[in-house]
């Protein structure tokens, strides 16, 4: 699993996770992060089950395992945190937060205990003193519980799912290299994963207030710089819910804002 | 040597067994219940002449009680081995996962493959190794927190087999009292309601049918004990042989 400090300064750290050489092919590839604040850690969506021992042995490398302090879930697939039992068995006094609208179904992962439930509004999470990391709704985005994580000191979005693209095994670039040439490895999972334009024109509007320098999703390439912009474009105009055959998915915003012109 | 993974999947192919073997009994006992009435009537038409036969009937719709009362108790006691065998699963999966973090934690440091190896849970003072080696680990070691897991998990697991080995001979006990009433009684039945049947034949030849049907309940009714009782019996074994191996650290 390759590991790479995306931020450091200032106390605070970022440290993505991904590229599982060793992960089975039956398993969707993932990216886990670690964020750092004096020396205090938070995990966001630590991974399944069975990528568990790559993503620890990793993490052992960046922070004492002692020293992660809370985890957060952006929504709540396998993929996200079905090995929340294992981090809790590794540290029981972990915060947990989760969508309150999941916070009665992740325990069944495991581990028998209570989560921090978090508002649809969304809130800040305290890590190593500070009370500046943002969780930004993003709701049927895709879950109906869904949020993403704004930090403002790296100025780096985490997005969960959205950004998400389904690589070749035999792509290796952390960060997205043209952004066109990335577009064939999302354009497919955003139109059938996204369910509702009208969530995702409301997600686009909220984050492009937002100074973000990186976006980093849970699958796939990093967005950094100008590809930022570009994926909020691109988000902006792409139809999504392609699923809903015989009813036509509603038009994106900017699809109505241009015919409205003419 | 069988690995604990391999135990643990054969113990619960076998609850899952006496499970289905349950679930055979219950609606047999139903069939006595609805047969019964139909015997009681029979019995009346014939008047003073029925009255034996009717006391067969009576006994029969009891022993189906009888059955009913034990059936839930062994339920009962499986469910508490169902709970049991659960828990074991989840805890022999995180010492799973957690050997496996060990690893790679291990690869990573020594830049190749893990160093570890393995050997089985119930292997022999494996306990004794697993906490020999925890005590050796720097404290600061990033796989200490895992070790101590794994040799709690190994804790458990240890009272958890000790106490499947009791849960199984409490349900062995359960299914040795419905194993006298399902074979032996209803065998009993069988032949007293065949003979009373065939005393009153000139008179009502309908308690042959009714006679013939109890039998044939009372043969179903064996069967399906018979299924439960060898598959409790080898359930029973494995957990004692397990407990053994256990006993011997």
């Amino acid at each position: 699993m390759i590991s790479e400090e995306l931020f450091n300064d200032r106390g605070r750290r970022w440290v993505y996770f991904g590229r599982d050489a060793a992960k089975p092919d039956t398993l969707i590839d993932t990216n886990e992060y670690l964020v750092v604040n004096k020396d205090a850690g938070l995990l966001l969506d630590p991974g399944g089950m069975e990528i568990f021992p790559a993503v620890v042995s990793a993490v052992t490398r960046e922070i004492a395992l002692e020293r992660i302090e809370a985890i957060f879930a952006s929504h709540q697939d396998p993929d996200i945190v079905s090995s929340l039992s294992l981090w809790l068995s590794l540290n029981d006094r972990l915060t947990v937060y989760v969508p309150w609208v999941w916070s009665l179904f992740i325990p069944h992962f495991g581990g028998a205990r209570a989560v921090t439930p978090v508002p649809d509004e969304g809130m800040a999470i305290p890590l190593g003193g500070s009370n500046d990391l943002q969780l930004i709704p993003a709701h049927y985005m895709h879950s109906s519980g869904n949020f993403s994580l704004y930090d403002p000191v790296a100025k780096i979005l985490f997005s969960g799912d959205i950004g998400a693209a389904l690589l070749p095994k035999d792509h290796t670039d952390i960060f997205v290299s043209s952004f066109d040439r990335h577009i064939q490895y999302m354009e497919a999972f955003h139109k059938r994963w996204l369910p509702s334009n009208r969530a995702k024109d409301d997600w686009v509007e909220r984050v492009s207030k937002l100074d973000i320098q990186m976006m980093v999703p849970q699958h796939g390439a990093l967005f950094k710089g100008e590809d930022v912009g570009r994926f909020l474009q691109w988000l902006k105009d792409l139809k999504v819910g392609s699923a809903v055959a015989n009813e036509p998915a509603e038009e994106p915003a900017a699809a109505k804002g241009e015919k409205k012109k003419k | 040597m069988s690995t604990l993974e391999d135990n643990v999947a054969e113990l619960r192919r076998q609850a899952l067994g006496i499970n289905r073997s349950f679930a055979e009994l219950s609606p047999l006992l139903e069939r006595i219940h609805l047969m019964s009435f139909n015997a009681k009537l029979a019995s009346h038409r014939l008047g003073h002449e029925g009255l034996s036969f009717s006391v067969i009937v009576t006994e029969v719709r009891a022993m189906a009680q009888e059955l009913r009362v034990l059936i839930k108790e062994a339920e009962k006691e499986f469910w508490v081995v169902v709970n049991e065998v659960a828990t074991w699963s989840k805890v022999e999966k995180e010492n799973r996962m957690f050997q496996r973090s060990i690893d790679a934690v291990n690869a990573r440091r020594n830049g190749g493959a893990p160093v570890m190896k393995w050997k089985p849970e119930l292997a022999p003072g494996v306990a004794r190794d697993w906490e020999r080696r925890r005590s050796a680990l720097d404290p600061q070691d990033p796989t200490r927190g895992m070790w101590e897991r794994i040799v709690e998990n190994r804790v458990k697991i240890r009272k958890n087999v000790l106490a499947l080995n009791r849960l199984a001979a409490r349900l062995t006990g359960v299914i040795s009292r419905i194993d006298l009433v399902a074979s032996r009684k209803s065998d009993f039945l069988a032949i007293t309601s065949m003979i009373e049947s065939a005393r009153v034949v000139d008179k009502d030849d309908s308690l042959q049918t009714v006679a013939e049907n109890i039998r044939l309940l009372a043969n179903d009714i064996a069967n399906a004990e018979e299924k439960a009782s060898e598959q409790t019996v080898a359930f029973r074994a494995l957990a004692a042989e397990m407990s053994r191996a256990l006993a011997n650290e």
